[in-house]
């Protein structure tokens, strides 16, 4: 296991051929439109659109698609979770009000 | 201008003070020991300037952003929450976002963001050696300790902690520290800004074409690590790669070089668009991008300054000939402004060392990634 990633015969950087770049990202996007075709029933994976505006570094937080995931177990203290569930708990009351 | 020319206000930044309590060592902000502060007539006209505009949408967010927006007295944004309301006479939906050092949150801030549902986002750069090699106050002390309190307090109050940490080449060799700090802290909702030459920082300890191996390396491990762990952490750049990877296309724009999608406003009631950073900036050519003041004008009559008309041509001149020359265009939309100035010293380019490390070596990681993943698929 690397202590530090630095650049080095083991762990180099994986370069693409420019000229072969936009034909490699239409395979991967090729795979994935098949992807969806065959698996309808789980849309938002398969099928969700890039917004069409691209992230940059002034946006901290509004990119996020995946910022309420729950941290993994163990990875904060008991009481945080707790205060973390029980505000979810509350704005989503707030929210139904 | 190009027939695909849509303005939309999307994001508003404003700047209640240039001031910043502490002097991180690679601050673009030439202007941070100012202590001036918005003073309330010229929020209310940067209010009023943006709902009267034609380009505003259903939705916007407000960005209170640079120097330390937490610098100003809670007092002020709770006046300005309710001037906004005021102001908000179409019910649009805004979100507020807070980026800040996190070194001033006590309960009060914690209690207003409660309150205002605002999204806060921290710069925390590491663990203590990697946060203190940069992040300091004026007499040159690390700030970690008074920035780890703050986010501590905010976990108690039940809020989840959005960090941005600014990638040195020290930070980049040490993704196993980085990674086990955040994760041991509960940060679970990272981005990684790169150390960049811009404003007044002119030189990066980024920046030759080692670093993008290295940058590379970086993500690869972090990403190694996520898996490995099996913890639930969102990593922008990561993540957000991977989806334009899987669905990007040449539509995609970057919100920085499209006019009026962001809009910055700094407290003397200056507006200027496309990358933030501009508005501080001064050059030789364009000379400043202060395109308007809203005393004087409307966000809209920005359109028609002829500054902005200038830069606006470069930066689609620049657009244009990302379009038609790099291969990573359908996942990166063009580049940024700010970067190309202060990188080549004209919009009308296409690549920079930022785009080099923070759109084409991630999108060659994932690349190498999803091909991976696919032959274990189909094969």
């Amino acid at each position: 296991m690397h202590k530090n990633a630095t650049c080095n015969s083991e762990n180099e950087a994986t370069a693409l051929k420019s000229n072969d770049t936009r034909d490699r990202l239409a395979r991967i996007r090729a795979i994935n439109e098949q992807s969806a075709a065959t698996q309808s029933a789980d849309k938002s994976q398969a099928t969700r659109p890039v917004r069409k505006f691209a992230d940059h570094k002034f946006r901290a937080i509004t990119g996020s698609t995946r910022g309420s995931r729950k941290p993994a177990p163990g990875t904060i203290s008991r009481t945080t979770s707790l205060l973390q569930r029980f505000w979810r708990r509350e704005v989503s009351m707030r929210r139904t009000r | 201008m190009s027939n695909t020319f849509q303005p939309r206000i999307s994001l508003v930044v404003i700047q209640p003070s240039p001031f910043c309590n502490i002097d991180c060592r690679y601050c673009y902000l030439a202007d941070r020991a100012n202590q001036k502060v918005i003073d309330e007539r010229t929020l209310d006209k940067i209010f009023e300037r943006v709902f009267e505009s034609e380009h505003l949408g259903e939705r916007f967010s407000l960005l209170w952003h640079a120097g330390e927006p937490l610098a100003v007295p809670v007092d002020f944004y709770e006046k300005a929450c309710a001037r906004l309301r005021q102001f908000n006479r179409r019910n649009i939906r805004i979100k507020q976002h807070f980026q800040t050092n996190a070194t001033l949150i006590n309960q009060a801030w914690c209690d207003f963001f409660t309150a205002h549902e605002a999204h806060v986002s921290v710069s925390i750069d590491g663990p203590r050696q990697i946060h203190d090699a940069n992040r300091v106050t004026r007499s040159g002390r690390g700030t970690f300790e008074q920035a780890m309190r703050g986010v501590r307090l905010m976990q108690q109050n039940g809020m989840s902690i959005h960090n941005i940490a600014v990638l040195t080449r020290a930070s980049l060799e040490q993704p196993d520290e980085m990674w086990n700090f955040f994760l041991s802290e509960g940060i679970t909702n990272l981005k990684f800004n790169v150390e960049e030459v811009e404003g007044i920082h002119a030189e990066s300890s980024v920046r030759d074409s080692e670093d993008r191996d290295r940058y590379q390396a970086f993500f690869r491990r972090i990403a190694e690590l996520r898996k490995r762990s099996g913890a639930k952490v969102w990593i922008r750049e990561l993540d957000q790669m991977a989806d334009r990877v899987r669905f990007g296309s040449d539509e995609l724009e970057s919100e920085l070089n499209v006019p009026l999608a962001t809009l910055s406003f700094d407290c003397e009631g200056n507006v200027s668009t496309f990358s933030p950073e501009l508005l501080t900036v001064r050059h030789a050519k364009y000379q400043h991008f202060k395109f308007g003041n809203v005393f004087t004008s409307g966000v809209d009559e920005i359109l028609h300054n002829e500054l902005f008309l200038t830069a606006h041509a470069d930066i689609e001149r620049g657009v244009s000939r990302c379009r038609a020359e790099c291969p990573y265009f359908s996942v990166c939309g063009g580049g940024e402004p700010s970067n190309k100035l202060a990188e080549n010293g004209t919009f009308d380019c296409t690549e920079t060392m930022h785009c080099r490390l923070t759109i084409q070596s991630l999108c060659d990681l994932v690349v190498q990634d999803e091909e991976s993943a696919s032959v274990a698929t189909f094969a």
